[in-house]
């Protein structure tokens, strides 16, 4: 018999963790390697409202923002027009007075002196980790908090996956695609086809997109969800009268609704994951009801169990019910 | 317990260090500098827009114009189907947008933002949702929450002297349909450079009606369809202040729900029945419809960098759920007498307990890990209410002796990932998940469910791309007590599927070949396998295979032109092997302990099962 589960010994569990970070710690500092210049480390003095660089910054090795859209004048110009470009907000990129450049890409000084191109930080050519790194720099609020250890994070997705600094083509969040569904689909082909099905979510017609349930940097919920703790919570944020709780609760429902509905889709109705009364009979094969599959001849019958709603014809309180005798949601 | 006050210590931690990170903070080195103010160059996406146009639509005689329209509104006639303008300088930007202006699904938007001051939204969606254009029904609906028949309709019916059916082709047909109104307003004020302060207030209206069934009987029962009348309001609050330097951030948080139903009960007509009757039935049926429930949680969280790439953050909210709703009569049946109420309110109440602590460290540059711990907790804290007597369809009054289950639940759930990235485009990842759920109320208390997973990932290289996935899941629990089953008219042998023993393996893999940056391949290929090993009734096993493939070509900025061919196949099942051998010599069970619920009932009780030996195909 297993045992009933009193929570983990997280005692145990934070010991072994602490332990294993340490160990990898210590082999990182012993076998460390020439360390990257941090590019959003800022010089030890800047200037203000100056043109050009102090010596201080050109000892850090930065030029300023002239230098760099002296070769690269349409990156320059497309950064200021988006968000990262408005020097009013302190948190920008662009508030760093001629070193906007600077902020994402470290000091340019070696490559302007060299024209070598592996000597400045290109987003191009560095690994999703060390993207995400540089984004998260600043990005440290909201659901950017969650990024690190969320799922994208885990699969190599780098920040520039998804969004694009210089052109953008959304018109919000600077993502790389006209809408927020084009970009999820690159990747997630499969719920992107269940979206095209009969029973789904207005997500095709453009009244919701991927970003109203999910957010993409990652939660506190299970499988990015936006809002809640549960999906339960989740589902319920929209479809709030099915939330309960209620006098006689669906405990299936309560613990999950998913494991009904499928809520990207599907070719039943209310995007059920199977048709009623076949999805009712993989737990319920009642005394009062045929154990029996609901076929032709019941359809035929017309048997109040197989045709229209099925078993919701008279369960129609199926989420819950209020009712003190609804126990079986009859009522 | 004990885990809970050390996850909420190490939180509180947590929380407390971000906090004291704003004391303690280095702030950039630069100081902040405002450039001077310029004028914009935004071109793209910020493109002033005003679309007019003529539309029309032509329905086949076997269409289904309801479907079709789903969740639009494509009647024919003139419109202003999107409308864009924006400003935006180097201190403020503004939008206003409109979608569909004057259909039922017309969308409007606003914005403002003063850059590193404000930002603030408005947006009021109409979402409508059309079943259909063809319904028919005795039911008069001028009256919410009463859905009435003709009296002379309802005397021909009981008397045999009009057919349903006949009556039915007299009745109007109308629109069956449901609007989801929302409006939303969001504002976050920037009060220092690390102080972030938001509010958020969401209000969701939804009228109309949809398909609903009732019923007044058990043998031969009339089963109603009707439309079930829907007018209720959510109201969502959400209030937050977060702090955040480049050290950690902190942030806490109210958000509330306060569903309001202007219909909580539905009282509709008996098409059979003219008058209450203590055997017959009634001539009315009623029912409880969605109660006024509220919903309430703070939280908080944090977030700290640590040493060697490493970061620590920690969440938890409490919240409660209530429903207080007054409770109907067990029956409207007049002539029968209606049992007392246990109580006259529902009077449920459940606190619900959430944490979340992550850890993630990058200690060397190819090896980023994370674990995760999760906890919820919903503690359903309501008084079980006693059902002595009880009332089937309001046709006849039925001992019971049962109380309501108030369905509770702790999920615990760890995970841990790793990633290898020996160059920089690949990262092979392995990772292990491990569930535990503890519920009461259900035939299966406990579940354990352990997945691991490898995956490898090959990204960031301009002509191929290859991401792949396995998973491997096994879910076990507390063994099902068949007189459990028995005892409520189930199947003995019978396991529900989301709570019973399982494996499971899902693979799947997308493969992108761009040859030329303006033509690409894609390919994706799924397999998914569910068996349930514990399984003679219900779900036995569950599979699925998803293959698609697809082309892009994207010639231009302004063009791009794609084609995706998809197959799936699921297949649920299979039935009952179709060749078995019944053995219908009794098997004496013994029970020695059937708690249900955590009520701490103990029965021992000898019962005889049926046992089934089976053979396959």
């Amino acid at each position: 018999m297993l045992k009933r589960s009193d929570g983990y010994p997280a005692s145990r569990l934070v010991t072994v963790l602490a332990i294993v970070w340490g160990l990898a710690v210590g082999l990182a500092a012993a076998g460390s390697r020439p360390a990257v210049p941090n590019p959003t480390q800022a010089p030890a003095a800047a200037p203000a409202l100056a043109s050009s660089p102090t010596p201080a910054a050109q000892a850090t090795g930065f030029v300023g923002d002239d230098t760099c859209t002296t070769c690269h004048e349409p990156q320059g110009k497309a950064m200021h027009a988006t968000l990262h470009g408005k020097a009013q907000n302190t948190r920008t990129p662009a508030a760093k007075a001629n070193q906007s450049c600077e902020s994402c890409h470290g000091p340019g000084q070696a490559h302007v002196d060299s024209g070598d191109k592996t000597k400045i930080k290109r987003f191009t050519a560095l690994s999703a980790k060390d993207v995400n790194a540089a984004c998260l720099t600043c990005h440290t609020r909201s659901s950017h908090a969650d990024f690190e250890g969320g799922m994208h994070s885990a699969r190599n997705v780098s920040c520039a996956t998804c969004h694009s600094v210089h052109s953008p083509k959304s018109e919000r969040a600077q993502l790389k695609t006209v809408t927020a569904v084009e970009t999820c689909q690159t990747c997630h082909k499969q719920e992107a086809m269940k979206v095209k099905k009969s029973g789904h979510m207005p997500v095709r017609e453009g009244k919701m997109d991927c970003t109203t349930c999910h957010t993409p940097h990652g939660s506190n919920n299970v499988r990015m969800l936006k809002t809640g703790n549960t999906l339960n919570e989740m589902c319920a944020s929209c479809h709030a009268e099915k939330r309960g709780p209620f006098l006689h609760d669906h405990a299936a429902g309560r613990e999950n609704c998913a494991s009904c509905h499928d809520p990207h889709g599907s070719n039943n109705d209310r995007m059920l994951v199977a048709k009623d009364p076949m999805l009712c009979q993989r737990c319920h094969v009642s005394s009062r009801h045929p154990a029996t599959i609901y076929d032709g001849t019941q359809i035929a019958a017309a048997s109040n169990r197989a045709i229209g709603r099925s078993c919701v014809n008279c369960h129609s309180q199926i989420h819950g019910s209020n009712h003190p005798a609804g126990e079986k949601f009859l009522r | 317990m004990r885990t809970k006050s050390l996850t909420m210590v190490v939180a509180l931690l947590l929380i407390a260090g971000g906090a004291a990170a704003q004391n303690g903070a280095t702030p950039p080195a630069q100081p902040d500098v405002t450039k001077p103010e310029g004028s914009s160059s935004t071109e793209f996406p910020l493109v002033n827009v005003l679309d007019i146009a003529v539309r029309g639509t032509s329905f086949g005689s076997d269409s289904d114009p309801a479907r079709f329209q789903r969740y639009r509104d494509v009647r024919d006639g003139g419109t202003l189907d999107r409308f864009r303008l924006f400003k935006d300088t180097n201190t403020y930007r503004y939008n206003l947008q409109a979608d569909h202006i004057g259909y039922r699904d017309q969308r409007y938007s606003g914005s403002y933002t003063n850059y590193g001051k404000v930002k603030a939204s408005f947006e009021w969606n109409q979402i409508p949702l059309y079943y259909s254009g063809s319904t028919r029904s005795l039911y008069d609906q001028s009256t919410p929450g009463t859905l009435s028949i003709n009296d002379s309709v309802q005397s021909g019916i009981q008397n045999k002297t009009l057919a349903l059916g006949t009556a039915l082709t007299v009745a109007p047909a109308f629109d069956l349909r449901t609007r989801r109104d929302t409006a939303t307003g969001t504002v976050v004020y920037s009060a220092t450079p690390t102080v972030d302060v938001g509010f958020t207030v969401r209000n969701t209206q939804k009228q109309g009606a949809y398909p609903w069934g009732g019923s007044f009987g058990i043998s031969n029962a009339i089963a109603s369809e009707m439309p079930v009348p829907v007018d209720h309001r959510t109201t969502d609050l959400g209030t937050s202040i977060e702090f955040s330097n480049g050290r950690g951030y902190a942030r806490l948080a109210y958000d509330g729900s306060f569903f309001r139903n202007n219909v909580t009960t539905l009282v509709f007509d008996n098409p059979g029945r003219v008058s209450d009757s203590p055997t017959a039935g009634p001539v009315q049926g009623r029912m409880a419809l969605w109660p006024n429930t509220e919903m309430n949680t703070v939280s908080a969280s944090g977030g700290l960098k640590l040493p060697g790439h490493s970061r620590a953050t920690a969440y938890i909210s409490v919240g409660n759920m209530s429903n207080n709703a007054a409770l109907l009569p067990f029956t409207i049946n007049t002539a029968l007498v209606s049992p007392a109420l246990d109580r006259p309110t529902a009077d449920i109440s459940a606190r619900v307990t959430a944490m979340n602590y992550l850890f993630t460290s990058r200690p060397v540059n190819t090896v980023w890990f994370s674990a995760r711990y999760r906890q919820y907790e919903m503690d359903n804290r309501t008084v079980p209410f006693k059902v002595s007597n009880s009332v089937n369809y309001d046709t006849a009054i039925v001992a019971l002796n049962q109380s309501s289950e108030p369905f509770s639940q702790t999920r615990h759930t760890f995970d841990a990932d790793a990633t290898y990235s020996p160059v920089r485009h690949v990262g092979f990842r392995a990772g292990y998940t491990r569930e535990e759920v503890d519920r009461t109320y259900r035939i299966v208390e406990n579940t354990t469910e352990d997945i691991g997973r490898v995956s490898v990932d090959l990204t960031g290289l301009p002509f191929l791309s290859v991401r792949g996935v396995f998973e491997h899941g096994k879910r076990r629990g507390t063994p099902v007590d068949g007189l459990e089953l028995l005892a409520i008219g189930e199947q003995p042998l019978l396991r529900q599927f989301d709570i019973s023993d399982r494996d499971q393996d899902r693979f799947s893999t997308i493969i992108v070949v761009t040859p030329v940056s303006q033509f690409s391949v894609n390919t994706s290929i799924s397999f998914g396998r569910q068996e349930y090993p514990g399984t003679t009734f219900g779900l036995r096993n569950n599979d699925n295979q998803v293959y698609s493939l697809g082309f892009d070509y994207v010639p231009g900025d302004k063009v791009s032109m794609g084609l995706t061919y998809g197959f799936e196949k699921y297949t649920a099942g299979p039935p009952i092997p179709c060749r078995r051998t019944r053995s219908r010599s009794s098997t004496t069970r013994r029970s020695s302990s059937t708690t249900r619920g955590g009520t701490g009932r103990t029965t021992a009780r000898t019962v005889s099962t049926p046992s089934m030996r089976r053979s396959t195909c």
